[in-house]
């Protein structure tokens, strides 16, 4: 296992200026990120983002319109698939359905000419690594989705590539097992420290497996940060909307620091350009909706009117009511929460929105 | 915060153009390439040039002055020439008609009906495709010809001509129609039988607002092919048309009756013409057809309905029964020893020796065409349609060789074959030494089978995973050793079929052949047509018997093989 800490200002993987034209149609405008050795990185975005042609591009298998890419240190822009120095799986596993198993992992192995039995025990060895250390001799098509996956997962590493690939690995399985797998992969990657990029749509793959999140979003980068950060401090509207749940309230700037909305001044961090006067968008999580503790001199504490409760298992999503309108935000109660302050449907209540909770973006129109 | 996208710092200002990066090419690339610039060169030699040359031909006159239209003026003011145009759109256009409704009852009875003996129709119907056209000819003429056993049902009316043009086609086009509708009507959503029953509707309306609908393409389709069929077809007019020219049969007359070249390239090219219309046309219905049923569909299956299963059983029984009696005319009136007058049987008129120079020797040129056609054939089509699908890039060098491998389904056998001699013999062509060798006739017969082998192997080819090429190459394994270890052990049952269709084809075909054989290499096809014409019928229809039983074999064979190629197979191809 190799300590990558101590390269951590110079990154394994530079994407400089990358752009993909497909026709008047462009896929990806002037991309540039930074992948450090060993990381767990996921590109996340709705489909059509782009996240997908970016890392068929870090593969050679699509190759970028321009921009560079360097790995290791060393340029791979204008280098085909096969000169490069990667792992690949596919949503489809891309299993050759005629060789079983064992053929299948040690496929790139045979053409290196390595000895018959250090083949085998290389396979023995990943087989092992995946779980599966009982199917060298089956077919894919005896394998369940999840054990294909794994399988395809042992090809990749056989060569023991730099780094790992993984395109919409779990998005063809089930939802319990592709829980699972996300633990699985998640462990081995902290076992092999391989450096691995995973493409998904889904966000909670994104924020339970990955040590960073790229968001992506019509062929920009929207943020790269944690999944803490992207979550609880989302650069943009784009990804509050995209990464969780998120309230949308219109607001007008009074001052540096304060923000009107429905006709209550509301304490924020203000780090973005328009003076007063301007219309804003504040943006804060249901979760993030404080009802307990809280009196009229905590900040941003106001009278609300519980609109509608809709029950949800372990919490209840509640609708909020400001001066006798109509739900103007959402807010999620824990059941003990509920139960406590005895909440229920009409009824008047202190509610408070911390400002250090409180996002405040440019006025856009939201697309949901 | 600052909104800190935390990118790497700019090194060129934003906004200045990059230059475009090009893919450095690997070894793959470069070898796919060559190997679509080959199949270019293949395609050229073999088609797209010979064709050049027939249609510089149709201008110039027999000393090779060039006359621009003259030949054409020729052709059209001469009402003889010109009367077979209309011949030939009209026993088309019968023969679709009749064709087509047949067909297609037969087809549904096959797919939505509970009959019994569906396994059994099915065999029956396909037939044909094992003979050539000349067999149901044959049969026809000895039903209703001038020795007819069932003369007297003509009512003083003659088989040859028109009429007999039609019933023959009728027979020779029923297996194409069918296959077409069959896959046409195996589409269909039980949803919507579902929801028109739930709706009231009667069963004729369902019939009118689903089922016709649901078919519309399959039947534009399956029109379009049977048109092109009949109207390239020449064995069938050739032998009991009489008469009644049709452009097929004046293309011959023109070459080796009247040894005018010119002419017979004239005609070949307005036959070209109808050929080019019906395959566009169907190319264009075959590309609207595309997800007509959606993935999500519920497949339909077919209720009990003793009356309608029982008229359907009845229609079947008739055509089945049909499609059988021609054929056993054919070999009933092969064994016979003088037609009408002494039914003894005999094997006599197998002795092909009395009948034609080349006797049983044109039919072992036969099955060595057929083994080269379908081995070489194979080979070249499974190999050019990989490049065609596999090549990344090189979208220029790609669409040129589609557009030629698509190109001969629209060219008749004999345009094809005159093109040929014109191509071939010249003396320029430094390839000239294939003229009149078994070599020819396998390029031509490869070529003319083209398009719809090369249809198989790429919808195998599309039906693997494209991601394999991309896996390999991250495993740094060549194209080369993929393409043997996994693409061709998956797509071997397509390989298979390519290879049977190459195979019968070549067997029976007698259009793109009959201008290029020689003495020595002359087909069992070609024989029929001579003994024919020397009056000996009966060795004729032996003969078409013989080619008939290979087929048969050989596709039984088939069967047989792709049955045990399953189950060793099964392993990987089954859970």
């Amino acid at each position: 296992m190799t300590d990558n800490s101590d390269k951590a200002d110079a990154p394994y993987l530079r994407i400089e200026h990358l752009t993909k034209q497909f026709g008047a149609f462009a896929a990806l405008k002037d991309i540039s990120l930074e992948i450090i050795g060993g990381e767990f990185v996921c590109f996340l975005g709705p489909s059509g983002c782009g996240k997908t042609t970016l890392l068929r591009a870090i593969a050679g298998l699509d190759i970028q319109t321009s921009g560079r890419i360097f790995q290791a240190g060393r340029e791979i822009s204008n280098l085909p698939a096969s000169h490069r120095d990667f792992g690949i799986v596919f949503q489809s596993y891309a299993l050759f359905p005629n060789l079983t198993v064992a053929a299948n992992i040690g496929y790139g192995l045979v053409s290196r000419g390595v000895p018959k039995h250090e083949i085998r025990t290389r396979v023995v060895e990943l087989l092992k690594l995946v779980g599966l250390p009982e199917s060298a001799r089956k077919y894919p098509a005896q394998l369940s989705g999840g054990q294909q996956q794994r399988v395809a997962v042992a090809r990749a590493l056989a060569l023991s590539p730099g780094l790992l690939l993984l395109d919409e690995p779990l998005s063809a399985l089930d939802a319990r097992v592709r829980a699972h797998l996300r633990t699985e992969i998640r462990r081995l990657h902290q076992r092999l420290k391989i450096t691995t990029i995973m493409v998904t749509h889904d966000q909670e793959e994104a924020l339970t497996m990955a040590d960073r999140i790229v968001v992506m979003n019509q062929g920009v980068i929207e943020q790269v940060g944690t999944p803490t950060e992207v979550y609880r401090k989302p650069a943009t509207a784009f990804v509050a909307d995209f990464v969780g749940r998120t309230n949308f309230l219109p607001g007008v700037v009074v001052d540096r620091g304060h923000v009107r909305f429905s006709g209550i001044d509301l304490a924020c961090e203000l780090d973005i350009k328009p003076g007063a006067g301007h219309d804003v968008t504040l943006a804060i999580r249901p979760e993030d909706v404080v009802v307990r503790n809280i009196s009229m001199a905590t900040p941003n504490a106001f009278q609300a009117r519980i609109a509608e409760i809709e029950f949800l298992g372990s919490f209840c999503r509640v609708g909020l009511a400001i001066n006798g309108g109509g739900p103007a935000l959402v807010a999620d109660f824990s059941i003990n929460t509920v139960r406590d302050l005895s909440i229920d449907e009409g009824m008047e209540m202190l509610v408070a929105l911390p400002p250090e909770r409180l996002r405040v973006f440019p006025r856009a129109p939201i697309v949901p | 915060m600052a909104v800190s996208v935390a990118a790497a710092p700019a090194a060129a200002p934003a906004g200045v153009a990059m230059p475009v990066v090009r893919r450095r090419l690997d070894r793959d690339d470069l070898m796919m390439r060559a190997g679509i610039c080959l199949l270019i060169a293949w395609l050229l030699i073999t088609l797209a040039l010979p064709l050049w040359t027939l249609l510089s031909k149709s201008f110039r006159d027999q000393n090779g002055n060039f006359v621009g239209l003259a030949n054409y003026t020729t052709y059209f003011s001469t009402p003889a020439l010109f009367d077979s145009v209309w011949n030939s759109l009209f026993v088309a256009l019968a023969s679709t008609v009749i064709v087509l409704p047949l067909a297609f009852v037969y087809a549904y009875a096959l797919q939505r009906s509970c009959m019994r003996w569906k396994g059994l129709f099915q065999a029956l119907a396909l037939i044909p495709i094992l003979a050539p056209s000349l067999l149901p000819a044959i049969s026809f003429i000895y039903l209703f010809g001038n020795q007819g056993i069932l003369k007297g049902l003509m009512l003083g009316g003659s088989i040859y001509g028109a009429g007999g043009i039609i019933a023959s086609q009728v027979f020779y086009c029923f297996p194409a129609a069918l296959m077409i509708l069959v896959a046409a009507l195996s589409m269909a959503d039980a949803r919507l039988y579902e929801a028109a029953d739930a709706l009231g509707a009667s069963k004729t309306r369902v019939f009118f607002t689903v089922t016709l609908p649901g078919a519309k393409y399959g039947l534009m389709s399956a029109a379009f092919v049977v048109f092109t069929l009949v109207i390239t077809d020449f064995g069938i007019a050739k032998v009991i048309g009489g008469k009644f020219n049709v452009l097929a049969t004046d293309i011959y007359k023109q070459v080796i009756g009247q040894q005018n070249f010119e002419m017979g390239a004239v005609v070949g090219f307005v036959l070209l013409i109808p050929a080019v219309v019906a395959f566009v046309a169907d190319r264009i219905t075959q590309r609207r057809q595309v997800a007509l049923v959606s993935a999500r569909a519920v497949p339909l299956e077919p209720k009990r309905s003793p009356r309608r299963d029982w008229l359907l059983f009845a229609f079947c029984f008739v055509v089945g029964g049909l499609i059988l009696g021609i054929l056993a005319m054919s070999a009933w009136a092969s064994f016979v020893t003088r037609w009408p007058y002494n039914l003894s049987l005999t094997l006599k008129n197998y002795a092909f020796g009395d009948f034609d120079t080349n006797g049983w020797a044109a039919y072992w040129n036969s099955v060595e065409l057929s083994i080269w056609t379908a081995s070489i054939g194979t080979i070249v089509v499974f190999l050019g349609a990989y490049l065609l699908e596999k090549t990344r890039g090189f979208a220029w060098g790609r669409g040129i060789a589609l557009f030629m491998a698509m190109l001969p389904m629209a060219v008749p056998g004999l345009v094809i074959g005159l093109a040929y001699i014109f191509f071939f013999n010249a003396k320029s062509n430094p390839l000239g030494f294939i003229y009149a060798t078994m070599i020819i006739l396998v390029v031509n017969s490869i070529t003319h089978f083209y398009t719809v082998s090369h249809l198989t192997a790429s919808t195998a080819l599309k039906q693997i995973d494209s991601e394999f090429e991309a896996v390999s190459s991250s495993l740094k394994v060549s194209l080369l050793r993929t393409m043997v270890r996994v693409t061709i052990p998956v797509c071997l049952p397509a390989i298979l079929d390519i290879s049977i269709y190459l195979f019968v084809n070549a067997m029976t075909t007698v259009s793109a052949v009959i201008f290029l054989y020689s003495t020595n290499t002359k087909l069992a096809s070609v024989t029929i047509v001579n003994m024919d014409e020397s009056g000996f019928t009966a060795a004729a229809a032996a003969m078409a018997m013989t080619i008939v039983a290979t087929s048969a074999a050989v596709k039984i064979a088939h069967v047989l093989l792709t049955r045990r190629l399953n189950r060793t197979t099964q392993a990987w191809r089954k859970r």
